[in-house]
């Protein structure tokens, strides 16, 4: 057995001002305590949980490929970043008779040997004899390895927590502070793991954490120790020279985006003419093509009266019924072997939302009546919510990402790793919804229960981040719907205004809209925080928000890069085009060509944006790439849609039986016998809310000629209507 | 009326309950690393424990330190002695290393011979007779050994994790427990596994045969889950089971009809496997109780755990 001598090398206690450059090897320092008082961390017993646990979270041995997988590796298994550090404690002192500990040779302790490889290790040699992590380690076995925690981790602080290089390649010292329940402080930069989220912009150095951009644009490094982590911002400007200052500013909206395009110096594109702002606006608000008005109509466009009109119209009601239905999931299914959702299910809680959509109902007031509701679904609506996912657990997943926007699905096994949902959190919810019977009627079960993995126990029902309800409550639904509306949560507003964010912007200001945590910082949170204020201070009123955003000048920017922000994709310097929803294209499209779609037995001339209840059968949705809406239909689209979808465009029946139809819109204008060039203006004014331009004009006049057999004329306009509604000005909004 | 009296870091402590008479008077607390297992010398006058300092022998009841011996390895887990009582085997190794056993006489505590063909510690040794010995270790092997000529004569294999707990039946058939989850039963003369016993959903910690199922041969095996599993396990019978409050991490019969199961809260449960009721729990260790043994009189046990903490406890028959 190799002997290792330790070299417990004097270590610099107290706090060094932070100079801007670090040194080659982050220091330990001591203790200070709530009056500047200093200890040096070596004269203190070492701390499994403030020390030991951080050590290995920093040395990756509690990562997921590692020890900290679902299964731990090699007999070994450690919670997920030491979420749980008692269990921790036991498996390392106690598991197999302490087999891992040495206490009578402590340098022949397996949890020493193990990682300086002394023993064959799978994952190398991660510490060194002598070094910071082998004294530490070796120090607390002699001291008798105890669970200590001398005191509780409160928070970190980090400095900076917002880096604004002058120029790509420079770099910045890191600098992390814990700070404990008793008031003191402790630089804790050598035990925190610093990951770059994206390691080809940020080149982090962990052993003397430091970080060094690469690259212009906005960088995130998430700075973890213990249970805390905390995103560290990274700005390096692009090489531009921008002057933003004579840049409409509307309202807060484009004060916060400017600012940021000034930081990182971006250019703005310039705004859109009344044209692509009606065909935006339209598509937005009402997922309806807008009518084409002539120029001496519809200029100047008064864009205030147009959201206006938009926002109290029935289309804009039935399209965000159908926002809000995908995100409620809401669609039949009849499953003797599953939770059954009754076609009169589905109708009633679409019909509800559309009526609490046209009436102006607060979301607060929404959200509520659906975590509440009881009651039989084919009637009333809300309790469709209970039959849209198989089981309790399911339910929580469900409710966190509708309602916080928050993805709690890592804590069903373990703390989450990247945000602070615990355990306790997720199967404290759950135990809320696991009191329900999960059938056509939605009624409160006294002897349902969630047994919580950890304890095999019932769970105890918890509100997310908060307290347990007392013992004797029993529908604790009311409970998590207060705590959710209330105007202090952090997370109900936000995740809504987010999604009504995206749902104009083409980019929610959190992305994915349904994964906010701390370490998925928002690209603006101060504008994200006054965007949820506002929606707060107006009656949780989803039109006046939208309303804000889609009068901002930072909605009417440009699609069309300018030079300096091509690369741009998340600071709004221009707008992202936004491929159509498989229903408003389908619609679309069909409007276009004058005919009208099939959906399921409905009505002759039913919208697919009409459509109540999700899974009534339509080829033509599914070739358009519809969410079938058994999980979250908030995956970002391709921008190119799937394969099958572009060869059904190309040569499908969707639209090959469809344009030169008898009755449609092309075969009447031809009958009408109208010239072509009418006919062309004709569906740019209808498909693209645009006449031709003169060079358009030219070459599709060079491919008509009157001379030729009537037929074939007819061959070319239907190749030209193909054209028309295949192209990406018409499949996307921008 | 029972009471309970045990001494620990000088402090007395006296519980009551209606239930079984217990009486413990002496306790050990050497304040050193975790004590893996206990047995009685087959005269019951000696109390032998295994722990990193090595393997130490007390008096009984007294629990007087009698004498150290020095083993050949750092990480002693099980002792066993043989059915005639001339030997004591005792496993272990170097963690991740080598496993061992190294056989002593007794009473001389003299090393005879030390056998070595596992790659991690040796967790469970099993007599077959005064010349075979079964040795099943964290590296899934489970060795049969004659040692007399010092040699492996037989392997089981097919766990699929550390085997860590072993014994044979009274028609010779050997059963083993892991942390696969899994007790396996194995024909002694070609090896070949008979059948495999899945109820258990965490690691087997432990395995007790119990002393007096002439008939039908009856096992306990103690899980992660929780469970104490009584089988046949030579027709794959599970008869019954009982879930504890806590993970019980060594088990022994005290007769027919009661076990002793040390538990990771440190707690004595006495169980009725007739019933599979607690009748007892006894608070006795602080930390986790990896051991418990039954004296030859049937009614004294030792208790032992973290920290080197040793306790005695007598049953006594309610009046």
């Amino acid at each position: 057995m190799k002997t290792v001598l330790l070299n417990f090398a004097a270590v610099v206690v107290g706090f060094s001002l932070f100079t801007g450059r670090a040194p080659t090897e982050a220091p330990v320092f001591g203790i200070v305590d709530k009056n500047g008082t200093t200890t040096s961390h070596l004269d203190e017993p070492v701390d499994f949980k403030n020390d030991l646990i951080p050590m290995f979270t920093k040395l990756g041995c509690n990562a997921g490929k590692c020890h900290g997988s679902a299964i731990g590796r090699g007999d070994f298994k450690l919670s997920l970043y030491g979420g749980t550090p008692k269990a921790d404690y036991d498996e390392i002192v106690r598991r197999f008779g302490g087999r891992r500990l040495n206490l009578v040779d402590p340098e022949a302790s397996l949890l020493f040997l193990k990682p300086a490889e002394y023993v064959g290790h799978g994952g190398g040699t991660i510490i060194h004899d002598g070094d910071q992590n082998a004294r530490l380690l070796i120090k607390w076995i002699k001291q008798g390895a105890n669970y200590l925690e001398q005191r509780q981790l409160k928070s970190i602080s980090v400095a900076p927590q917002r880096f604004v290089a002058a120029k790509a390649g420079d770099e910045t010292s890191l600098r992390v502070v814990a700070h404990y329940d008793d008031g003191s402080t402790r630089d804790v930069t050598r035990l925190t793991q610093f990951v770059a989220d994206d390691p080809s912009a940020v080149m982090v150095d962990s052993k003397s954490a430091t970080a060094q951009t690469t690259r212009p644009g906005r960088h995130i490094v998430i700075a973890r120790y213990s249970t805390e982590v905390i995103p560290i911002e990274l700005i390096v400007p692009a090489n531009n020279i921008v002057d933003l200052s004579g840049e409409l500013r509307t309202n807060f909206i484009d004060s916060e985006i400017l600012k940021s395009l000034s930081d990182l110096r971006l250019p703005a594109s310039p705004q859109v003419g009344d044209s692509t702002f009606m065909r935006r606006i339209a598509l937005d608000l009402t997922g309806r093509l807008p009518e084409y008005l002539a120029p001496p109509n519809r200029l100047p466009l008064n864009r205030e009266a147009v959201v206006d009109d938009l926002l109290v119209s029935d289309q804009f009601v039935d399209f965000f019924t159908l926002k809000f239905a995908k995100l409620l999931r809401i669609q039949s299914k009849i499953d003797k072997n599953r939770v059954t959702t009754t076609p009169q299910a589905a109708l009633a809680f679409h019909d509800w939302l559309a009526r609490q959509l046209r009436n102006g109902v607060g979301y607060d007031q929404i959200a509520r009546e659906i975590i509440t509701a009881s009651g039989d679904s084919s009637t009333y609506g809300p309790a469709t919510f209970y039959t849209a996912v198989e089981d309790a657990r399911l339910q929580t997943e469900f409710a966190t990402e509708v309602f916080m926007g928050s993805r709690m699905k890592c804590a069903n096994c373990h703390n989450h790793p990247l945000d602070k949902w615990t355990q306790d959190d997720f199967h404290g919810l759950t135990a809320m919804f696991s009191k329900l019977t999960r059938s056509q009627v939605i009624r409160f079960n006294p002897l349902g229960k969630n047994i919580h993995p950890n304890t095999g126990e019932a769970a105890l029902m918890k509100i997310p981040g908060g307290d347990f309800l007392p013992k004797d409550t029993k529908d604790g639904r009311s409970d998590f719907a207060d705590w959710l509306t209330d105007r202090e949560n952090p997370y109900f507003a936000k995740a809504i205004v987010n999604r009504l964010w995206k749902s104009l912007m083409g980019r929610g200001l959190v992305e994915p809209v349904d994964d906010f945590r701390s370490t998925n910082p928002a690209t603006h949170p101060a504008l994200l925080n006054q965007l949820a204020k506002d929606f707060i201070e107006h009656g949780y009123d989803i039109r006046h928000t939208l309303k804000v955003i889609a009068l901002s000048s930072t909605y009417s920017r440009s699609v069309t890069p300018v030079a300096g922000n091509e690369a741009d994709v998340r600071f709004y310097s221009h707008l992202v085009k936004k491929p159509l929803e498989p229903e408003v294209l389908a619609d679309a499209i069909s409007d276009v060509l004058g005919v009208e779609g099939q959906y399921g037995d409905e009505a002759p001339g039913t919208r697919a944006v009409e459509l109540r209840d999700g899974s009534i059968l339509s080829d033509a949705l599914d070739i358009l790439g519809r969410c079938d809406r058994t999980n979250s239909c908030e995956g970002a689209p391709s921008p190119t849609g799937p394969l099958a979808q572009k060869l059904h465009l190309f040569n499908g029946t969707l639209l090959n039986d469809r344009v030169g139809a008898p009755g449609s819109r092309l075969d009447k204008q031809i009958r009408a016998g109208k010239k072509p060039l009418e006919i062309v203006r004709e569906f740019y004014e209808v498909a693209l809310n645009r006449q031709p331009n003169d060079q358009e004009v030219d070459f599709l006049l060079s491919l008509f000629d009157d001379r030729r057999p009537a037929a074939l004329q007819r061959e070319t306009l239907e190749d030209f209507v193909w054209g028309i509604v295949t192209c990406q000005e018409f499949v996307t909004n921008h | 009326m029972i009471k309970r009296i045990h001494w620990w870091l000088g402090f007395a402590m006296i519980a009551t309950s209606t239930m079984l008479p217990v009486l413990g008077d002496s306790t050990r607390s050497t304040e050193g690393p975790p004590i893996t297992d206990i047995a009685f010398s087959p005269d019951g006058k000696s109390l032998l424990q295994c722990s990193q300092k090595g393997l130490q022998i007390f008096s009984w009841p007294d629990l007087k330190p009698q004498q150290t011996v020095s083993v050949s390895f750092a990480n002693l887990q099980c002792l066993q002695f043989s059915p005639d009582g001339k030997l004591l085997a005792v496993g272990g190794g170097n963690p991740s290393e080598e496993g061992l056993v190294e056989i002593f006489s007794w009473p001389e505590c003299s090393s005879q011979i030390e056998l070595s063909n596992h790659d991690d510690s040796v967790l469970s040794i099993a007599w077959r007779s005064n010349q075979y010995l079964i040795s099943a270790g964290l590296d899934r092997l489970v060795t049969e050994w004659d040692v007399e000529t010092k040699k492996p004569i037989k392997t089981y294999r097919g766990h699929s994790r550390g085997v860590s707990a072993a014994c044979i039946l009274n028609n010779g058939e050997t059963v083993t427990a892991g942390h696969d989850q899994s007790v396996r039963v194995w024909d002694s003369r070609s090896g070949e596994l008979i059948r495999s016993l899945n109820q258990h959903t965490q690691p087997v910690n432990s395995m007790a045969v119990c002393p007096l199922s002439l008939e039908m041969p009856m096992v306990a095996t103690a899980a992660g889950d929780r469970t104490i599993r009584f089988w046949q396990p030579t027709i794959g019978r599970m008869m019954r089971y009982i879930r504890l409050e806590s993970e019980p991490l060594d088990i022994a019969w005290t007769s027919d009809s009661l076990l002793v199961a040390s538990c990771v809260d440190g707690k004595l449960r006495l169980v009725d496997t007739q019933n599979v009721k607690v009748l007892q729990t006894i608070p006795m260790i602080k930390g986790w109780a990896y051991a418990v043994a039954v004296h030859p009189n049937n009614q004294d046990i030792a208790i032992a755990g973290s920290e080197g903490q040793l306790f005695r406890v007598t049953l006594e028959k309610s009046k």
